[in-house]
């Protein structure tokens, strides 16, 4: 069973390709378009996205493991992106990612059975003064501290644990 | 590489102080290895597109402040390269320090251990010692597809693999998937690495990550013994090193060439080695009395034509069956007459071995004037269609899986052959043929019905061979060949490119090849002095035909030469070569 894009979208593939000087070029916003229409990129996304661009299915395959931000077909309804990236590494995002493992209950990578949250390490995310960073969906979670950690959890309905002492200062950004 | 004929434009360039005419649309690193300066790399390849990523040959330049990869540099006017400096040693040293932080230095066990750019490199331009102290990761070790096995650790994702199966396979089934130090080269879920030529991939891998499975732990590299020759799975004829240990085969590997197969050949040549170290190998000279009640007439009043006749032939040696071949062929000319005889060649024999057979065919029948000569005709294996797999890409494998049927046309056809197979058909069947000399050596031959029946009814059948089978079976004098492995020949391929074919290995048991056999027939009846090498008959060949005429084996040379006018003389472009047209 191929897939197939609704016909507004076909149509929005149309123009989308008009605007790079190869189809090739194309395959970033096309894979957007397939992750909005689809809801995530799965394998038969991936090929959906090489049969309209006119490139095999691995090219495809390479550039959506390549990018972290793709919401892939095994991720839970919210992602929890830990910067992994230098910065952040040296300011504890290691240890931060395994808080979160243990808090969460689940491995790098993994989703819980809920299918609620996922926790990634991923590449830079851009804000490297802020370090450690996280990313969940769309908000930026900056300076993240176990306090900081457990807000972040608790937002996507965690509760916090007794121990757990009062949350520290830092701000959040929405980008 | 290969230059092209046309003119090309050229700039004055320096290195180390040397100066140097480069190319203007060729990479700094090409012109440098072209004129012996070499410059380590990995991720540059000759066929492929640049892809800069492995910074192996960083070299300073006049023009650019920090260093440049000469394998993405192109000359410019005047500019000065260096590459051997202390900065470019530095360099070096630094970028294989790098490489190395995640390969797992499992080199005693590594297959690549011995041709392995990693280790040379390390060796010739490394540091002795790495400052890389924390844990080295993790990458997958799997078949990519039924050919090729992928050890992720070794890797260092230089692209050649995945840059060859876009440009040359044309399938484009492999890519890197991940980011940063958790690179990896992977398939698509699902679509494994199943083009033609994917073996290919381990040729260019420069370190000890892709190998072709039937090559997995066999052999340390340091060990084979290479031979240059040529393939004989198809008419491409991709000129190949065969490489050799203990007597045995241990693996061929295609050889540059540039005007024949480029640097590539294909799987199903790549093991077309198999059967030469099968265990059921013919190598034993062995005759049997003549087949009795032969003279009926009618051949299709045979009974039971499918069932192979029994063996009554007995073990012999090459000196007595030969013999029994001369008395027997002497008998029946006596008798018969030049009429009764039936020489069949193969389109997988060598030209000397076509060319002495040729000559054998007349000693042995005879020639009466007015009189009909002896049938002949030529076995070959039919064009099969699963035999033109799909090549995406530009590398073309041959429809025609004869290794030198353009040599039987040229030496056989109009002054050997002169009737269509159809016509020899009849002659075997019509009971008049009483010796019938058939050459094989064609590993999975199926002969057709008809002319496998009628073998089976004439009183005298030679059959020279390599596996037993429908033919040997019914021989009545049966003499073991060489395979192509085994013996030197010329062979000519599709587009007339005469290749030099080399032995690797002499022949299983007390097989002598087909050019002493020959030779010794000849000799025996009178027309021939010595019994020479396959240099010597080739030299009476080129004297004769005039195809071959200004050709020896030292003009062949490795790469061969063209020897016919009937074929386009150039190979299809392939890759970076097809782009720059």
């Amino acid at each position: 069973m191929s897939r197939e894009l609704s016909p507004e979208a076909q149509k929005e593939f149309d123009w989308l390709v008009t605007r790079y000087p190869q189809r090739e070029a194309a395959m970033l916003p096309t894979l957007r378009l397939i992750e909005r229409e689809f809801g995530c990129i799965d394998p038969e996304g991936m090929k959906l996205c090489a049969q309209l661009i006119g490139c095999s299915p691995a090219k495809v395959f390479g550039v959506v493991t390549f990018y972290t931000h793709y919401k892939r077909e095994t991720d839970g309804e919210n992602v929890v992106y830990v910067c992994g990236t230098l910065p952040c590494a040296l300011r504890g995002s290691d240890a931060l990612a395994d808080y979160l493992c243990d808090r969460v209950g689940i491995g790098l990578g993994e989703t819980t059975e809920d299918r609620k949250i996922t926790i990634k390490k991923v590449e830079c995310l851009a804000l490297c003064d802020q370090a450690p960073v996280c990313q969940v969906e769309d908000v930026d979670w900056l300076r993240v501290s176990k306090e900081k950690a457990d807000e972040m959890l608790e937002s996507l309905g965690i509760p916090k644990r007794e121990t757990a002492g009062a949350a520290a200062g830092g701000e959040e950004k929405r980008s | 590489m290969s230059a092209p004929a046309k003119t090309v434009e050229t700039v004055k360039i320096k290195v180390n102080g040397k100066e140097l005419d480069a190319p203007k649309d060729q990479p700094v690193l090409q012109t440098c290895l072209d004129n012996g300066i070499y410059i380590p790399h990995y991720c540059y390849h000759p066929a492929l597109s640049i892809s800069g990523n492995c910074r192996m040959c960083l070299c300073t330049a006049s023009n650019a402040p920090k260093a440049v990869i000469s394998c993405a540099t192109f000359p410019a006017e005047g500019a000065e390269y260096t590459t051997e400096s202390e900065e470019v040693k530095k360099l070096r040293e630094i970028i294989l320090e790098f490489l190395l932080i995640n390969h797992p230095l499992d080199c005693p066990v590594c297959d690549q251990a011995g041709e392995c750019d990693l280790q040379e490199f390390s060796f010739r331009f490394g540091k002795d010692d790495s400052r890389f102290e924390e844990e080295k990761n993790y990458r997958h070790t799997k078949k990519l597809g039924t050919n090729v096995r992928l050890y992720g650790n070794r890797c260092i994702v230089c692209t050649r693999c995945v840059r060859f199966c876009e440009e040359i396979a044309g399938d484009a089934e492999l890519c890197v998937r991940e980011r940063g130090d958790s690179n990896i080269i992977d398939t698509f879920p699902g679509i494994p690495l199943e083009n033609p030529i994917s073996g290919c991939v381990a040729d260019i891998c420069p370190v000890g990550a892709l190998f072709v499975d039937d090559f997995v732990h066999k052999t340390r590299v340091f060990f084979l013994e290479s031979t240059t020759s040529v393939c004989n799975m198809c008419a491409t004829g991709c000129s190949i090193n065969v490489d050799t240990w203990q007597g045995e085969v241990q693996r061929l590997r295609p050889r540059h060439n540039p005007d024949v197969n480029d640097y590539w050949m294909c799987d199903r040549g790549r093991v077309g080695y198999k059967y030469s170290g099968a265990a059921e190998r013919l190598s034993r000279y062995e005759v049997g009395p003549a087949r009795a009640g032969s003279s009926a007439g009618d051949g299709k009043a045979k009974a039971g034509p499918t069932d192979p006749p029994r063996s009554t032939r007995a073990p012999s040696d090459f000196g007595k069956a030969l013999a029994a071949v001369s008395d027997r062929a002497e008998r029946v000319r006596r008798e018969h007459g030049p009429g009764a005889f039936a020489f069949v060649a193969s389109a997988w024999m060598s030209v000397e071995e076509m060319f002495l057979f040729r000559r054998l065919a007349t000693t042995l029948a005879g020639a009466v004037p007015g009189e009909a000569g002896p049938a002949t005709g030529i076995l070959a294996v039919a064009d099969g269609e699963a035999w033109t797999p799909r090549v995406g890409g530009a590398f073309k494998i041959d429809s025609d899986r004869n290794p030198n049927r353009k040599g039987a046309e040229m030496l056989l056809l109009g002054s050997f052959i002169s009737e269509p197979f159809s016509v020899l058909l009849d002659r075997l069947e019509s009971g008049a043929i009483k010796f019938a000399w058939v050459v094989g050596g064609i590993p999975d031959f199926s002969p057709m019905d008809r002319f496998r029946d009628a073998l089976g009814a004439i009183s005298n059948v030679v059959v020279t061979d390599i596996l037993p089978g429908p033919l040997s079976e019914r021989a009545t004098i049966l003499l073991p060949a060489a395979s192509f492995v085994e013996k030197d020949g010329v062979f000519v391929n599709g587009r007339g490119w005469a290749q030099r074919c080399r032995a690797a290995l002499p022949p299983p048991g007390e097989t002598r090849t087909e050019l002493d056999l020959f030779q010794e027939l000849l000799r025996r009846a009178g027309e021939r002095e010595r019994v020479l090498s396959a240099q010597g008959v080739y030299a009476e060949l080129a004297a004769e035909v005039g195809a071959f005429a200004d050709t020896s084996y030292k003009t062949l040379g490795a790469l061969g030469a063209r020897v016919t006018d009937d074929e386009p003389a150039e190979r299809e472009p392939t890759g970076r070569e097809a782009a720059k047209r």
